[in-house]
């Protein structure tokens, strides 16, 4: 049946008939109760429900519910070792997990970059018969600049002031000469215009500099592995150790329970 | 002996002082259980599933009022089936009371000043009731019979569902609301006072 009353004044309506509000909100009520007949007729029908509900005949047992000391004895407890069987087998499963994934993971990046590091090898030893051929020809432009350089100072020498040596040393050393690298140069410059973009599947091409990609890989992955080896092998032992005790409790709590 | 004597023995492991309080309680529990569960069977179930678990639970009775206590254990006992015949309904056996005889309808307890056709009437409106609070939802139902059939404050209420009196008085009022609509679909039933709304 719909009633137009609120839910709110339904509870204070059940709280009223069980004297259950405090005097300021009690007061109020009644003082609505004699103005509103709709709240007037919800309160008695709300308290004809309450006395039906209270006269409802009571309910005899239908037996005895005494207890029995067999109903009370302490259950006889279950075996535990089933427990330790299972904690035994996962153990073991995730042992072989983290086995394999040591092997996928971790030694198939290190076989990567050890094949990495035999390519810069290579490459290294390519770059040290560059230098080896480089010096010469460099010695011979830098002769030859030295020789042209020398042509002048010694026209210059029968008329030039003394200390003409000094003079084509200074300048030999000024003019740069195409393709003249210093020693120390050509092992520590980047030709940038010939490294921006330049694959590191080409190290021929970056000859006279390490590649910039290359070194940072390289020490990425033996970061990951210095990092996560330890943690892997922690794991491994760990969960040996925890199947192995696992296996040998369930067994000894077996043998104990089977009497 | 006193009830606070028995449970303090019973604490201590005496069964007999604690069926002692089984015997003084046993019709409470029952009756709390039978409207709950609205068949004699399930309520002899919970019932008895009560009493064990108060005895062996008896070290975490802490005062106040034991029958609260009690009807609180058995109140879990009942929400626990119900909410498990949820999951996997049941068609309950018919019950065999302490004869071997099949229980087909609960015994009411006989008021010694009723007639004949009074009892009839006691019966019907009991049925009438039972069917309204079927039809309540689980936490309506449990504090409508525990203060309106059983006769507990507010408080004891709480006590014994564990919710808060807002929460009490919040719910009996809507179970209260609803059962005064289901009672009066039964009209000619019901006594006449109850009726007298209707006609007015």
């Amino acid at each position: 049946m719909k009633t137009n009353i609120s839910r709110r004044d339904i509870e204070l309506l059940s709280a009223y008939l069980d004297g259950q509000l405090d005097a300021r909100r009690k007061a109020k009520l009644e003082s609505r109760l004699q103005n509103e007949t709709e709240l007037n007729k919800m309160l008695e029908e709300l308290s004809r429900t309450r006395t039906l509900l209270r006269s409802a005949p009571k309910l005899k047992a239908p037996r005895s519910f005494k207890l029995k000391p067999e109903m009370v004895a302490k259950r006889q407890a279950r075996p535990v070792y089933p427990v330790f069987q299972f904690a035994s087998a996962m153990a073991m499963i995730l042992l072989v997990f983290v086995l394999l994934g040591d092997y996928l993971v971790l030694r198939q990046p290190m076989a990567a970059s050890e094949e990495t590091s035999m390519a810069m090898q290579a490459q290294d030893s390519a770059v040290e018969e560059a230098l080896k051929e480089a010096p010469d020809e460099r010695t011979m432009s830098r002769e030859a600049g030295e020789a042209d350089a020398s042509e002048q100072p010694n026209l210059a020498m029968e008329a030039a002031p003394p200390a003409p040596e000094a003079t084509m040393t200074a300048e030999a050393e000024e003019i740069p000469t195409f393709g003249a690298v210093t020693p120390e140069a050509e092992m520590y410059a980047v030709p940038q215009e010939e490294s921006a973009g330049t694959p590191a599947e080409e190290p021929t091409e970056l000859a006279f500099g390490e590649p910039e990609n290359l070194p940072s890989a390289r020490s990425e992955v033996q970061e990951i592995r210095r990092v996560s080896l330890p943690a892997v092998r922690i794991a491994e032992f760990v969960l040996a150790l925890t199947a192995l005790a696992s296996a040998l409790t369930a067994v000894l709590l077996k043998r104990r329970f089977n009497g | 002996m006193d009830e606070v004597e028995l449970i303090a023995k019973a604490i201590n492991g005496d069964l007999d002082s604690f069926n002692c309080l089984v015997q003084d309680y046993q019709d409470i529990l029952y009756n709390q259980a039978y409207r709950m569960m609205g068949e004699v069977d399930a309520a002899s179930d919970a019932t008895q599933e009560a009493f064990i678990s108060a005895y062996r639970n008896l070290k975490s009775y802490r005062g106040g009022s034991f029958k609260a206590w009690l009807l609180r254990i058995v109140t879990n006992a009942c929400y626990d089936e119900l909410r498990r015949r949820k999951r996997r309904p049941v068609v309950p056996l018919e019950p065999i009371d302490d004869s071997g005889e099949e229980v087909e309808s609960p015994e009411w307890i006989a008021d010694p000043g009723d007639s004949p056709e009074d009892a009839m009437v006691r019966v019907q409106v009991g049925e009438a009731i039972q069917h309204c609070l079927d039809e309540l939802p689980e936490e309506f139902r449990s504090v409508v019979v525990l203060v309106d059939v059983q006769g507990l404050d507010y408080a004891e209420a709480a006590g014994s569902t564990g919710k808060p009196v807002g929460t009490i008085k919040s719910r009996l009022a809507r179970a209260r609301l609803r059962m005064r609509d289901c009672l009066q679909g039964f009209g000619e039933l019901l006594p006449s006072s109850f009726r007298q709304g209707d006609e007015g």
